[in-house]
């Protein structure tokens, strides 16, 4: 077990290695001279050429590379070209907002997948278990950024209950918070439950099906006790360890669904500074959520393994 | 809105005079510079502003964003600043500048006993730190507006004096922006290049913290010397890209002031009675810049680039009467902009009132496009930027010029890609604009005339040279005039650049809002801001 | 049918038959294949069914509500919705289908021989697919996009690209298993090439798995196309895209609600039908990955 373990960090950091070429590689591929977006309208020849020196644009890229390497292995990512602030710091502002936004979806995603999930399963073959089933689908087919717009829609131009848009920070006002959270937290919860769902429903079939809940059974527990306290028990192990693996589907949601919100959470931070052209804001962003992607998958992978030696599970299509 | 308006007025102070136009409802077009509520503030409060984008670095010297202006104009007070008629008035100066030895010594006069935020004095020994780093910082943004200064020197505790190689006019102008803001030295010497993590200056107000694409945030500056007329306790910028995102917030009472609105928000913006509207015109243009010579770059020599539109001036004329400009106006801005077919804004004072820009006409525009001889439909590229609103005007440009036999394909180009394709000739026409400045000479010389840093059209026209050349020496007011008046002629004829309509800016705020002074610079003064005494 | 039918009929024309016959007993799944059938007739028929040019601007009539001419009304600059609908059919196929059969065309192949071979080619692609798997498909997809700038081709090329990893470890798994396989250990026995046991052994026989990928791609990259589009990365306008269409409405969604309306529909039915076919091919063909 350990030796597994050791070997799969091992990969994950690698993996990281290699990732951080990619991200470097990739910022600098994209078309677009950064100096020009800093120059603004002052863009003559010298103006430009300044910024570049200063923000030594001409260095080689492997040479910019292993500055960068060396920097941020002490977690000094840089700072952001247009605001001059240390990127590390922009960073730490903006995960809150987005792992906040992540809870809140999951908690959408398990409120409204398990009761689906068990219900399916234990009337299974009912129309209870063809509509919830079909419900999953609509919530893995709808696009995100159309449910976000069709939200706004309802319940900020017609009913007006809800703002259209905007964050509260909570410990400023939680009530507001949640408030603007709620929409994009539906957004983002909607396609997770319906996985939540799916999930929940095979692993009580499953469960259902095995022996020691035929035992419970037998020993005459009623049957609403065998299926919340054995069936469910169990099965719910498995879905906590989806959710894990839906956390990198999470971060992608999270992009457009703060996008359409203007929630300034990580997923916002990244198109801006693509938008930028901002080359260290990119790289931080995105190698950081990179990073923390292999982490999390490394962890699932871990706690998988310890829960069910058996089988490994491995990344998701996002 | 296309990008252009985001760095409008940059380098050079420009400023506008009283906007006489308008003439909607709700707005405000006086030579005021104030919100329509004017009723007494009451102290305290804490006031948050959206803006459309997240300034560059809080730094005087390198700082380069039209949007970052709007933060010093509360935070970093400079020598000399504007008032509501748009004259330049001394604001750290005791008064205007002793210009003397025919132009080449100007002597400044501080106001005594100024402190700046940190509680430090503000002296002339600090005055010549601040101009000195203007001058010479590496890669200051500064450093070109104040070229013509040789010297600082300190005279004495109030007076600085600056040698310059020659009369210079414009430098009072440069020292009323951020070539005239004072940092506090204490602070430079603390944190060096670095002066933007926090910024210290004179101001009504004092850095707290900024989060990056988020919110900066300042409170109420305790050594202010007119601190009695200051009513905020906090002053909070939020950064909100999205325009339909600005004015929701707006209505929903998120912020309590909104610049920049989007036209397609104004409709709901003035329906709502809690909510005021006032606009400025800029005194810049949105055009459609055709590629003329630039085949081998920006800076090489001309060379037709062989297109249709860049060989034959008719095609040009032809596509320009395609356009209804007004129908643009209705369609893509929803009425709000101004519809241009010159340089010069109506607000400039330079514009030609009787200007009268010829409205569409399909017939003569066939019957043009017959005459060149060109097969239809006449192919033209259009370069356009992405965003939602530029994009619905290249559609309706692309529809309208369908019409007289002309196949408009968009090219919509990320902003800093297609300003690279701009310099480089790789573009056959450009939809793009200017931010304007208050001379004539920024709006027309550096676009159109042959030498212009600008000139990516690489349009060339002894005529047109030799009349800018005049228009620059030319002191006496009406001669110029005469001589923009008949440049635009000249530019309306050769059509190198299709010029279609002229920006403005619109900012919203809650009717409780008052005292917030809103001049034809474009800049918000929340100095004697609040919130109003009787809610 | 009797038993001599079935008696004279081969083993693979049976299977198939069978599938058939399971997969039409599915009414979901039959109705997912007829609206992707429908979605797929549009697109190729678009000019005929289209009642207007998608580009035609009548500019004194924007934003004009549903009427028997405009059967959606019309948009912001005055042009038939329907019409544009319609047409948009063609982007989201097109980046659909074309971009999955890209990536599959690029990710059998190496699934293939680094699963067969194994060696030192396969930790090298595992670690290569693990690394564009540390990118959440949508970010990769966002990446690649802007960094080949702006177009269908470039979001189809783009969307293909990040379906890539995923689609080289199913194909590799599928390999490691099928070659321990009975046959393929007798076909090796017999002296059979690598190449005709992958190609007449391994890969029909990972078939049903790989349709069944790729009815789960092609619904993701429809969502892809239409995201990268809003976002300003995919299709460019006047080109109509759905993408393209929810994006343009957005400042017009108090004014005309139905600008956000019909474009979204046609995605969200677009991908359920795709979605629907999916879930029955696999409970048909592939019980072993269903969830």
């Amino acid at each position: 077990m350990r030796a597994f373990l050791l070997r799969k960090t091992g990969a994950a950091l690698i993996v990281v290695f290699l990732a951080s070429i990619v991200v470097f590689a990739g910022t600098r591929a994209l078309p677009g001279d950064p100096a020009l977006v800093l120059a603004g309208e002052d863009r003559t020849p010298q103006a430009l050429e300044e910024i570049r020196a200063k923000y030594r644009l001409n260095d080689p890229v492997p040479v910019q590379y292993a500055s960068w390497l060396t920097h941020a292995l002490t977690g000094d990512f840089g700072e952001s070209r247009r605001a001059g602030i240390a990127v590390g710091t922009t960073i730490l502002d903006r995960i809150p907002i987005t792992l906040e936004l992540a809870f809140l979806s999951i908690i959408v995603a398990l409120i409204l997948g398990i009761p689906a999930g068990v219900i399916a399963a234990v009337k299974r073959g009912s129309a209870a278990d063809y509509a919830s089933g079909t419900l999953a689908l609509v919530g893995l087919s709808i696009p995100h950024f159309w449910l976000g717009l069709l939200l706004i829609l309802v319940f900020a131009v017609k009913l007006r209950l809800l703002p259209a848009s905007g964050y509260v920070p909570f410990f400023e006002d939680p009530v507001e918070n949640l408030r603007r959270m709620a929409m994009p937290a539906l957004v983002l919860g909607t396609g997770v439950s319906a996985i939540v769902m799916r999930q929940m429903r095979s692993a009580m079939l499953d469960s259902l099906g095995a022996d020691y809940v035929r035992t419970a059974r037998a020993k005459g527990l009623a049957e609403r006790q065998v299926i919340i306290g054995h069936a469910m028990r169990n099965s719910l192990l498995t879905v906590v360890t989806v959710v894990g693996l839906q956390l990198g589907g999470l971060i992608s949601g999270a992009v457009i669904t703060e996008q359409i919100f203007v929630i300034p959470g990580f997923g916002r931070l990244t198109i801006e500074a693509v938008n930028q052209r901002d080359y260290a804001l990119i790289q931080g962003v995105v190698f950081v959520a990179a990073a923390g992607y292999v982490i999390i998958n490394l962890l699932v992978d871990a706690l998988y393994s310890v829960l069910n030696p058996r089988i490994r599970v491995s990344g998701q299509p996002g | 809105m296309s990008r252009m308006l985001k760095w409008a007025t940059g380098a050079v102070v420009a400023v506008l005079v009283a906007s006489a136009c308008g003439g909607d409802s709700t707005t405000d077009t006086g030579g005021g510079g104030e919100t329509a509520n004017q009723g007494a503030a009451k102290a305290g409060g804490s006031l948050t502003v959206a803006l459309a984008e997240d300034p560059d670095l809080l730094d005087p010297t390198l700082a380069r964003t039209f949007v970052g202006r709007i933060v010093f104009a509360n935070l970093c007070e400079k020598l000399y600043d504007v008032n509501e008629k748009l004259e330049i008035v001394p604001q750290l100066a005791a008064s205007l500048p002793k210009i003397t030895n025919g132009g080449k010594t100007v002597t400044i006069d501080i106001r005594p006993g100024l402190k700046f935020n940190d509680g430090t004095t503000l002296d002339a020994k600090a005055v010549k730190t601040s101009l000195d780093r203007h001058r010479t910082l590496e890669a200051s943004s500064r450093a070109s507006e104040l070229e013509p200064v040789k010297s600082v020197r300190v005279v004495d505790s109030d007076t600085v004096r600056l040698s310059l190689d020659g009369a210079y006019a414009p430098l009072t102008a440069q020292l009323a922006d951020r070539s005239g803001m004072v940092m506090s030295p204490a602070q430079l010497d603390e944190l060096g290049d670095k002066f933007s993590d926090d910024p210290v200056c004179v101001g009504p107000f004092e850095f707290v913290r900024r989060a990056e694409g988020d919110r900066i945030e300042l409170k109420k500056a305790s050594n202010y010397y007119d601190a009695g007329k200051v009513k905020l306790d906090r002053l909070t910028f939020r950064i909100i890209e999205e325009g339909s995102a600005r004015s929701a917030n707006l209505r929903s009472g998120d912020v309590n002031v909104a610049e920049r609105l989007d036209p397609t928000d104004l409709a709901a913006v003035r329906a709502d009675s809690n909510l005021q509207l006032v606009d400025r015109t800029s005194l810049g243009y949105q055009g459609i810049t055709v590629n003329i010579g630039n085949k081998n770059g920006l800076g090489e020599d001309f060379e037709n680039v062989g297109t249709p539109l860049a060989e034959e001036k008719a095609l040009r004329q032809a596509f320009s009467l395609a356009l209804d400009r007004e129908a643009i106006n209705k369609v893509v801005f929803q009425g709000n902009y101004v519809p241009g077919c010159g340089p010069l804004s109506p607000v400039s004072p330079y514009y030609d009132k009787s200007l009268k820009c010829p409205a569409r006409d399909l017939a003569k525009a066939k019957q043009l496009v017959q005459q060149s001889g060109v097969p239809t439909p006449v192919p033209v590229r259009m370069m356009v930027n992405t965003d939602a609103t530029t994009l619905r005007l290249g559609q309706t440009i692309q529809a309208m010029a369908k019409e007289a036999g002309f196949n408009v394909r968009l090219q919509p180009t990320e902003f800093t890609t297609a300003l690279d394709r701009g310099d480089a000739g790789d573009y056959d026409t450009f939809q793009v604009g200017w931010s304007g400045r208050i001379d004539p000479d920024g709006n027309i010389q550096q676009f159109v005339g042959t030498t212009g840093s600008q000139n990516i059209a690489g349009y060339s026209n002894d005529a047109l040279d030799k009349l800018l050349e005049e228009g620059r020496s030319e002191l006496d007011r009406a001669k110029r005039i005469q001589i923009y008046q008949q440049a635009t002629q000249t530019l309306l004829d050769e059509s190198p650049l299709i010029y279609l309509y002229h920006d403005k800016y619109f900012t919203g705020a809650g009717n409780d809002v008052v005292g917030l002074q809103f001049f034809g610079d474009g800049l918000l003064r929340f100095k004697e801001a609040g919130f109003s005494a009787e809610s | 049918m009797s038993v001599q039918d079935v008696a004279v009929l081969s083993p693979r024309a049976r299977r198939r038959r069978r599938i058939r016959r399971r997969l039409l007993r599915r009414p979901l799944a039959v109705a997912g294949l007829v609206v992707a059938l429908v979605f797929v007739v549009v697109a190729i028929f678009a000019p005929v069914i289209a009642p207007y040019d998608p580009g035609r601007s009548d500019f004194s009539a924007p934003l004009a509500g549903p009427s028997a001419e405009h059967l959606f009304g019309t948009d912001e600059l005055g042009r038939d919705i329907f019409s544009r609908v319609v047409w948009g059919a063609r982007a989201s196929i097109q980046a659909g289908v074309l971009s999955t059969l890209l990536a599959m065309a690029f990710a059998v192949p190496i699934g293939l021989v680094a699963g067969y071979y194994r060696g030192w080619l396969d930790p090298v692609v595992a670690r290569m697919t693990d690394v564009m798997l540390a990118f959440p498909f949508l970010i990769l997809a966002v990446g690649l996009a802007a960094v080949l700038g702006p177009s269908l081709t470039n979001a189809t090329i783009a969307l293909a690209f990040a379906a890539v990893p995923v689609l080289i470890r199913v194909t590799r798994g599928e390999t490691l298993a099928l070659r321990e396989e009975d046959y393929v250990r007798a076909a090796v026995a017999n002296g059979a090439s690598d190449t005709t046991i992958l190609a007449r052994h391994i890969l029909p026989n990972m078939a049903g798995t790989l349709i069944v990928q790729a009815t789960v791609w092609i619904p993701t990259a429809i969502i892809g196309e239409a995201l990268l589009s809003f976002l300003g990365l995919g299709v460019q306008p006047p080109t109509p895209s759905w993408g393209v269409m929810l994006s343009a409405a957005q400042p017009f969604i108090d004014q005309a609600p139905r600008l956000v309306i019909f474009p979204g529909l046609a995605i969200f039915l677009a991908t359920l039908s795709f979605n629907l076919l999916g879930d029955g091919l696999r409970d048909v063909l592939d019980p072993r990955t269903q969830t």
